[in-house]
Order: C-alpha cells, then structure tokens, then sequence
C-alpha cells in the first residue's frame, strides 16, 4: 500500500494574541504547528503501516522553506519520504492554485490513496481535497472520523464518516483522496530522545516549479482565482471574571449558568 | 547475588509481616517524585528493589544494615516517600529499601524542657496535632507536612514555610540516633549546645541516606499563638523590588515567619484571583503579641522605604486563606498522580537554589532569560518563574518552577524537559558562587555537580563516605556521582 499524505504548516492559532486596543490579532513570533486534521491523517497512515509495515508513506507539503523542520519530525516519527513543494512563484496562491500545483505533482506519482485533513486551522475552506480529486479524476471523502478498513487487493477503503445524525459507513474505491477530520484520539508518535537530531535530510526532495514545469501564469496571485479584499478581526469583550466560593452559593450559582447557556438540561 | 537469596538473608533477621515483596509496591519504590511522570505512565527505567522492609527497633535496622553490608546489598533509607531530587530512585539489583513505617512511636514530649523526641516514621503532621493541642508546634512547614517523617526530614536538611522565623531542621534537631552500615548505633544527645568538637548532629543533617540510617529524633519545640498571625500582600513591579523589601526586614533584624517574593508567572498560578499579572509580596508575622506587633512595624517600615515598588496592597484576608491550603494532602498526591495517568502532562518541577541578596536578582533574571533562549522546547512551557521563600541575613532562596505540555513520550521527558532547564539553573547558580540545592537535598539528579558545589570542601563529604560506608551500600548514587547510574541521568 503507497500512502500519500498532503500537509500544510499552520499558525498556532492558540498562540495569538488579542489587541484590544487596536482589535488586531497579534501573530508576530507565533509557532507554526501541523494541521491538526493533517496531523490525524498522517497518524491514521502511519497507526496502518504499524499494522501493515511494508506500507510506504509519502508526506507531501507545499510551503515555504520554513515548513522543513516539520517534515524532518515526521521522518523522524516514521514517514518514508518527505516531499517539500516550494518556490517562491507559489507565494500568494489560493486553493485552486494550490490544488493544480499539487495535482503536477501528484499526477506524477504512484500511490493507492492520498490522505489530508477536511479543513485548515487557519482557511478552513475544505477546498483543496476536493479540488485535487477533481484534477486527479478520483473519488472523494471528506470528514472521515475513523479509517475501518484499507484493502490494497480489492482497491477499497472502509471509513466512517460522522454525519449530524449519524455515523455512516462507506466504501471507496481507490485510488482516491481521503480527507480526515481531526480526531485527538489519534495522535501522531513521539519522536524518541535519541531520535530527536537524526540526521534526515537524505529522505526529503524539494521540489521547485522549474522541476513541475507550470505554467507561471497559473501560479501565485496570478493564477488564484480568489482575491482577498479585506481582512476583519471579531472585536472582542473583555468580561470581568466573577469569583465565587467552593460553597453552596457559588455552586448553585455554576449551576444556574451552565443550565442558562444549555450545558444542563433544567 | 540472586535476589532470592538476598530475600532468605532478610528472612533470617526479619518475620514475612515486616517484608514487603508486591509486585506494585516494588515497582512503587523504584523511584520517588523525580520521575514521577514515567512512573505514572509505567515506564520507569529502573531496577526494583528485592524487597521493602519494615524495621520495627533500632536493633533490627542495625542487624539489617550488618547484614547488607557484609553482603553488599545497596539500601535505601525510606520514610514519607516525599524526596523530590531521586534520592529514593534505586539505581541497584539488588536494593532493600529500609521503611521507618513501624518506627512511628511519639516518644516523648518535654514541654519544660522544649523537646520532642520521635520515631523516624512519625509524619510531621502527627507531631504538628499533637503539640497543637498543647499550645505549641514544631515550627516546621514543608508543603509535604501531611506526609512527610522525620527521618526522611533530617535526612534531606528539609525546611519548611516559616523557616524565616523557625529556621530549617538543622536549627532545630537537639539531638538524634542513627545507624551505620557496620552495624554501630550512634546516640547524640540532647543537649542546648556544647563545643565538644565539631557539631557530628551535622554528619547525619543532610546526609540523604548516604552515610547512615536514621530511627530517632529530638526537635525542639516552640510556643504557639495562632491568634496571632498577621498577614501582609503586595503587588509588586518585579521581583528585584522585592528582593529589595525582604531584605530591609531582615538585616533591620526582624523574622517574619513568612517572606515572599513571587515572579508574575509563579504569582498568577497561586493568585490570579487578585494579582492582575504582577509579582506578589508578602509576609506573615507570628508569635507573641509583642514580637508580632514589632515586626509588623517592621514590615510596614521596609515597604515604605522601598515604596517606588510597591504597586498596591493586597487585603490580608487573601493571604491568609491561601495559606491556609498550601500543604499537600495525600489526596494531593494520588489526584496528582491519576492526572498525569489521564493527561500528557504534570504539575511541573522546580529547582531550589540559593545566594546572596547582591547575587539573587541578576541570578533570577539570568535563568528566565537563558531557559527562554536556549531550551530547546521553549514554546512548550507553560510557566516559568520563581519565587523566593526563605530568606536569611546574608540572602535568600530562589524557587524556580516550571510546567510544560508534555510532547514527548513519557520515557524521554526529563531528558527532553526537565534536564535541560535544571542543567541551566543549576549552571548559572554555580557561576554566579550560590548553591545549587537549597532544602531539597542533592538526590541522585544533581549529583554530578556536587564536586563543583563544594570546590576544595568536596574532600570533606568524600572522607565521611569513606568512613562510615566504606563498602558503598548506602543509597547508591546519592550526592556520590557514580558512572554506573548515569545511564539513568543522560
């Protein structure tokens, strides 16, 4: 079974600070993280190869230089090559460009599934799975909560998706874009002490538009059909805190709250 | 030698009742708070021991203690389980880790005389209750109270929260018994003082369980006036501010029972409820009408000297209640514990350092900066401070805490987290002449600087090993680097 896993490097959204005064998000010397929902991909690939270990994962990531060091770790935890996808012609690229550049890629590549996450911590539009399986012609799930099964002989992946309603099963014929949601439970494997500085670096390709050969004209802001106008942060209120006592006043009082807000069933 | 062999040697001093082979109690004893994380997770690195046993006379412990040495089995000391620094970790095959729990007779309190005497095993608290109810106390506060003992007391050079006033346990053992590995037993008595060569009370403070098992204790004891506490808080501009106000106090001759200084960090996990991000100051008077009103005055004094500071004071009634849930219960321990089972994560560690008043401030400020700029997994702490807590004529102590988010697997978290910042706290205090190890003892994990913690001195601790543990039984690794155990360091 070949895995290929699409990743991106976010900003640690945690991280950001609120300015109140002048209701701007501070993001300056704020970490970036893996996607968590990639980072659940990437830990349902690799939780298989346990499994199954003469998978072969391929952790694929379009991003600037800076995303190295994350690539490195998921070596270090596992993964058998890392694919940095990176030059500065991409800089400035929204998901449709960012789809075609990774469908080049991809297209080259042989594999039985791609895993992602659904959606980005930062865009959170969901559309670049969807737009890769199109340029790929495969089929497409999103917001797969669980992985049941993956059959190389039969071509088929068995997931469950978690719908409002209901959890449902599905089948997918393969190859295909699989795309998860983020599931804590899943988590990727600590990279071990002695594993902490291994050197790495003859396991990551990085690949520039002079080896995909894209058209410039289909790359960066000039290739992105969507155009930022305009960024707005939420203004948020600071509420005083209300300081209660661990006694029967401020118990009812919790209480009262939690079944103000719909936390409690009164 | 077989461990079962070891067992049957322990059978021939000992019945099966004061022998403890469980599996989960082994497993329990192989290591004490410093790994804590890894022993919750169940994967402790370490051997355990062959058995705990539990002495219930002096002359069982002697006759244990012969045996072992004869034999060259390592013993560990063991009483309240509360060492922090691994100097309970077993580092041997074969270990037999000696436990004060049936040495937990009040022997005897002499309240003319101002004296307690007890068994290593009795829990501090125990004692505390007891002379309460009398009017009077130990004077002796580590957050471990509830569970700490006397042996393990004595044998750390513990001190506790109103050492500023009480001093810390050397201040306080008039005298005591122990055994050494040969067998001797050795009675110091209880006298006020005496110049009857040098004071051997302090061969045995401190000694971590390295040179000699301790079974008895005689503490002084002091007259008690709870009515009287005084508190006093303050938000403060930084640490340094601070430092300044507790050291008016005392070299102007006053001891408050309590005087601290907490950095913004340490304050906001003890008093976010009114700290608003600052660093905290505060005091606690107790004794006598007379004396606490003497060094309240005092207090206030020093607090207007260096007023430019003082950002605001704090009602003293906040204080007091904090203060009131300070000490670890039980309960404390085993939540602790089932959190870092449940969760990637802990309640954190610190490092107790200390020096002068000139030293402290740019020692703090030095270690914060360092660990932000050279810890390689700066971005998961989630507190760095320090607060200082016992403080003296010539300077004070300096608290470093730290918790982080865990994002590592549990085998490799103190070599990823803990080690690393310890090793740069412990560093900078060497360099700028303070000790690297104010109440907590050396244990097993700083052992490797305990030569360059007492320079040219270093001769002195080496001739007492030799002398009374020539064959090396006691507590492996303790204060004693030992090449051997630093496959369990590194």
């Amino acid at each position: 079974m070949r895995i290929l896993c699409l990743l991106k490097v976010v900003p640690d959204v945690d991280q950001f600070r609120y300015d109140r005064e002048r209701n701007i998000l501070i993001r300056e010397n704020v970490r970036l993280i893996l996607n968590p929902e990639d980072a659940t991909a990437v830990a349902t690939a690799l939780g298989f190869k346990r499994d199954v270990p003469d998978t072969y994962i391929e952790a694929v990531s379009m991003a600037p230089r800076g995303a190295m060091p994350h690539l490195e770790d998921l070596v270090r935890r596992g993964i058998d090559q890392a694919t940095l996808i990176s030059d500065p012609r991409y800089a400035g690229s929204d998901t449709w460009a960012t789809s075609r550049v990774l469908a080049r890629y991809l297209g080259r590549r042989d594999f039985d599934c791609v895993f992602c996450g659904t959606h980005t911590l930062d865009g959170g539009t969901g559309q670049v799975p969807a737009q890769l399986a199109e340029a790929l012609g495969l089929p497409l799930m999103v917001g797969i909560s669980t992985l049941v099964e993956l059959i190389s002989q039969e071509g088929q992946a068995v997931v469950d998706v978690d719908g409002e309603t209901a959890m449902m099963r599905f089948s997918v014929a393969l190859p295909a874009v699989l795309g998860f949601q983020y599931n804590p439970e899943c988590k990727l494997p600590y990279i071990r002490y002695e594993d902490l500085n291994r050197d790495v670096s003859g396991l990551i390709n990085v690949i520039g538009n002079d080896k995909l050969g894209m058209d410039e004209a289909e790359l960066g802001l000039k290739g992105s059909l969507t155009q930022v106008r305009s960024l707005t942060t939420d203004a948020l209120e600071a509420k005083d805190p209300i300081l209660l006592r661990v006694d029967q006043d401020g118990i009812d009082k919790v209480y009262h709250w939690l079944e103000q807000k719909g936390f409690l069933q009164p | 030698m077989d461990r079962n062999v070891v067992l049957k040697l322990v059978s021939g001093i000992l019945p099966e009742s004061q022998i403890n082979t469980a599996a989960d109690d082994l497993y329990d004893a192989a290591a004490d708070r410093y790994k804590k994380y890894a022993k919750a997770r169940k994967v402790l690195d370490v051997p355990m021991p062959v058995a705990i046993v539990y002495p219930r006379t002096t002359e069982e412990t002697a006759l244990l203690l012969s045996m072992c040495n004869k034999h060259r089995i390592n013993v560990i000391p063991r009483a309240g389980k509360t060492a922090t620094e691994g100097g309970l970790e077993n580092w041997k095959e074969n270990t037999l880790v000696v436990d004060a729990r049936d040495l937990n007779q009040i022997i005897k309190i002499d309240e003319y005389n101002m004296q307690a005497t007890v068994q290593a095993g009795v829990i501090l608290q125990g004692l505390e209750n007891e002379l309460n109810q009398r009017g009077l106390t130990t004077g002796h506060s580590p957050q471990s109270k509830p569970v700490a003992k006397y042996g393990g007391l004595v044998a750390t050079r513990s001190i506790g929260q109103f050492s500023t006033l009480y001093g810390g346990i050397e201040d306080m053992v008039v005298g005591l018994e122990c055994v050494f590995p040969d067998g001797h037993v050795s009675r110091i008595k209880n006298v006020p003082r005496r110049a009857g060569g040098p004071d051997i009370r302090h061969i045995v403070i401190g000694s971590e369980g390295s040179l000699c098992y301790i079974t008895e204790v005689t503490v002084k004891i002091y007259r008690y006036f709870p009515d009287n506490h005084t508190f006093f808080g303050y938000l403060i501009k930084d640490v340094a501010s601070g430092i300044k106000v507790l050291r008016e106090v005392m070299v102007n001759g006053y001891r408050p029972s309590v005087a601290r200084v907490y950095s913004e960090e340490d304050a906001q996990q003890h008093f976010y409820h009114f700290n608003k991000g600052k660093c905290v100051l505060l005091f606690m008077a107790e004794g006598n009408k007379g004396i606490v009103q003497a060094t309240c005055a005092g207090i206030v004094e020093a607090v207007e000297k260096f007023k430019d500071g003082i950002i605001e004071q704090v009602d003293s009634h906040l204080i007091a209640t904090w203060f009131k849930n300070l000490n670890w219960s039980q309960q404390d321990i085993d939540e602790e514990f089932q959190g870092m089972i449940d969760n990637d994560s802990h309640a954190g560690f610190t490092t107790e350092v200390s020096a002068d008043w000139k030293t402290i401030p740019t020692l703090y400020d030095n270690v914060i900066m360092r660990v932000r700029a050279e810890f390689p997994r700066a971005h998961d702490l989630t507190m760095l401070g320090g607060h200082s807590s016992h403080s003296y004529i010539n300077g004070t102590n300096l608290y470093f805490v730290y918790n982080y988010a865990i994002h590592c697997a549990p085998e490799d978290e103190m070599r990823v987290y803990h080690h690393p910042i310890q090793r740069i706290i412990v560093d900078e205090t060497l360099k700028l002449g303070g000790s690297m190890c104010h109440h907590h003892g050396i244990g097993k994990y700083r052992n490797e600087w305990t030569k360059a913690e007492h320079g040219s001195a270093y001769y002195m601790l080496e001739k007492l090993k030799e002398a009374f543990d020539p064959n090396g039984i006691m507590n492996f690794g303790t204060i004693f680097y030992q090449a051997e155990g630093a496959r369990f360091q590194k």
